[in-house]
């Protein structure tokens, strides 16, 4: 399976990498993205089962990502994994149907709630 | 007014820890002296409407220390930081991630959402709004911070 994760910061990717392993999902192909943009072009060429996207990044947000997908009948199973959560951010990532939203910091524990039941 | 507040120290040492994956312990100290000609990082947060409501100044120890942690870069890395008295560009982007997610220590249920605005290394000048909330803060909070296996550094917090 593929997991494709969004995000501008290099080292958060790499910390939402090392996590995803922890969690036990180090198994699955882990892809990246900076932006919401070449996130399209990676899901464009390979479809993952899974989108792991921080909300406030340059080019495209997390959101304009989720709704863009959305736009194109994408049908991914997508999440965000972001610096804060707002009662707001949470409304409007569940109404463009996000399955989570997880806060940064965040543990092992956290993702394997979040993912198991969607991954499995 | 609502007002932005300081959060207690523990919850910084909550926040990094959680960050970096190792355990951070913070202590509030005695009112230390702050020297902005060192090279430190300066966190400047503000609400939603454009108006500065807090700032972290992190000295050099503590932002390398961050910066390493966070990307698993072994404490040397941090010790030539010091020893050169500058904080690598590398050490200073990660430890911005750390002073990004630090913006939820000053938001409660009650008072108006703050984020981060900007991180300034110094001795850069530091535009004069920041510098006037570390001049004029109301609520000042000082501590030593240690993240397990780094040189102790100082975080002064102030809205």
């Amino acid at each position: 399976m593929r997991i494709l994760i969004v995000d501008d910061s290099r080292v958060m990717r790499m910390i939402v990498q090392r996590t995803l392993r922890q969690a036990g999902f180090g198994d699955h192909e882990l892809v990246e993205a900076e932006n919401g943009v070449e996130a399209l072009e990676s899901i464009a060429a390979n479809r993952p089962d899974l989108v792991l996207s921080d909300w406030n990044m340059p080019e495209m947000t997390g959101i304009q990502l989720l709704k863009e997908l959305n736009n194109q009948g994408a049908g991914l199973k997508f999440g965000f994994v972001t610096s804060e959560s707002t009662p707001e951010m949470r409304e409007q990532a569940t109404a463009n149907g996000a399955l989570f939203l997880i806060a940064k910091p965040f543990t092992a524990e956290t993702f394997q709630e979040a993912i198991t039941p969607i991954l499995g | 007014m609502l007002t932005t507040s300081l959060p207690p120290a523990e919850l910084v040492g909550k926040l990094i820890t959680g960050l970096v994956g190792r355990p951070t312990t913070v202590d509030r100290m005695p009112a230390a002296a702050l020297d902005l000609n060192q090279p430190s990082t300066v966190a400047a947060y503000i609400q939603d409407n454009g108006m500065m409501a807090s700032v972290i100044v992190s000295d050099l120890a503590l932002s390398a220390s961050g910066g390493a942690a966070l990307a698993l870069i072994p404490p040397g890395a941090v010790q030539d930081a010091v020893e050169s008295g500058s904080l690598p560009d590398s050490l200073a982007e990660n430890y911005r991630e750390i002073v990004n997610v630090a913006a939820r220590l000053f938001n409660r249920p009650n008072t108006p959402h703050v984020r981060l605005r900007d991180m300034h290394i110094t001795p850069e000048m530091l535009p004069a709004d920041v510098s006037n909330v570390i001049s004029g803060a109301t609520e000042r909070l000082f501590v030593e911070v240690q993240v397990e296996g780094y040189p102790l550094g100082k975080m002064w917090l102030f809205a």
